[in-house]
């Protein structure tokens, strides 16, 4: 039991690392373009996926240091105030995150008045742990909607790709917050992660190729 | 209609777009393609000269012109600004 647990936890670290190379090369992206132009949109979307990384490398070091470093031989009841802090952590960090995008689609967007209109204002006071996933569903909602009305109204390069992942990006949360059903879903929700960030990568070096 | 908000980045980049559209351009080429006012659109023309990316014609000073520091930001400009319309934001 313990060695299938193990397992499940390597995957988990391994798939969490993978993300989190993925959102600093966006957030890097993001921000050498911050520092060419200062523009303040370019730094919200440089801390939102920087804020996911982080948050992301912390608890794959953190969850990998308590089962198979550190506190390995006490794997058992002494670890589970540690770990609860550090998911706590990580959530709060990673709503955080989106709450940057929010602020970027609020201060910035590219359709002001018509997407005032067609998006329902984010739900910012839900900020709380353990309803995290469904919290992040409810926050990243309003990316969703504000990425998919740009690729409808706009169609501009890369944006058909940034929409995707955001739509995947949720789909992850969603499947995460279901994982008490099945193990599986675990798993698809990180596979859903992996894909929207690979999604959303694609589509901003699309989008700078021109 | 409420005017859309342009940040300063923005409004340098019109500066000197509207320059390179003609090539050559004077003061007040620039007011109406730019759209801003004549005192605003000096305070921007010396900002835009003290960070090297427009300057005077030394021929002719009424005549401004982009750099090539000034070239280099509007292309890494409008690279950016493709990648935040992906985003449906704008710079």
């Amino acid at each position: 039991m313990l060695s299938i647990l193990l397992n499940i936890i390597r995957i988990d670290v391994v798939l969490e690392l993978v993300s989190f190379a993925i959102c600093v090369f966006i957030s890097l992206s993001f921000l050498r373009a911050y520092l060419r132009l200062g523009s303040s949109t370019l730094a919200l979307l440089s801390a939102g996926f920087g804020l996911m990384g982080g948050a992301m490398l912390v608890r794959a070091l953190t969850i990998g240091a308590a089962f198979f470093g550190l506190f390995g031989r006490e794997l058992g009841r002494s670890l589970t105030p540690y770990l609860f802090q550090v998911e706590l952590l990580y959530s709060v960090v990673r709503v955080t995150a989106y709450l940057f995008f929010v602020l970027a689609y609020v201060l910035h967007p590219a359709f002001r008045r018509e997407a005032q209109a067609a998006v329902v204002p984010p739900a910012v006071l839900l900020i709380y742990n353990p309803a995290f996933e469904l919290m992040s569903v409810v926050v990243l909602a309003y990316v969703v909607a504000a990425s998919t009305y740009n690729w409808v109204r706009s169609g501009s390069k890369g944006s058909v790709s940034v929409a995707a992942g955001f739509w995947a990006l949720l789909l992850s949360h969603l499947l995460f917050a279901l994982t008490p059903l099945n193990i599986l879903l675990y798993f698809a929700g990180h596979t859903a992660q992996l894909l929207s960030l690979l999604l959303i990568l694609w589509g901003a070096l699309e989008a700078m190729r021109g | 209609m409420r005017k859309a908000y342009r940040s300063r980045v923005r409004i340098y980049y019109d500066i000197l777009n509207a320059v390179l559209s003609q090539g050559h351009a004077k003061i007040t080429v620039i007011m109406r393609d730019a759209n801003l006012p004549y005192d605003r659109l000096q305070k921007y023309l010396e900002e835009l000269a003290e960070k090297g990316l427009l300057a005077r014609h030394p021929d002719d000073p009424s005549l401004f012109y982009v750099t090539e520091k000034g070239l280099r930001f509007v292309e890494e400009f409008q690279r950016f600004a493709r990648l935040a319309r992906a985003f449906g934001l704008e710079i």
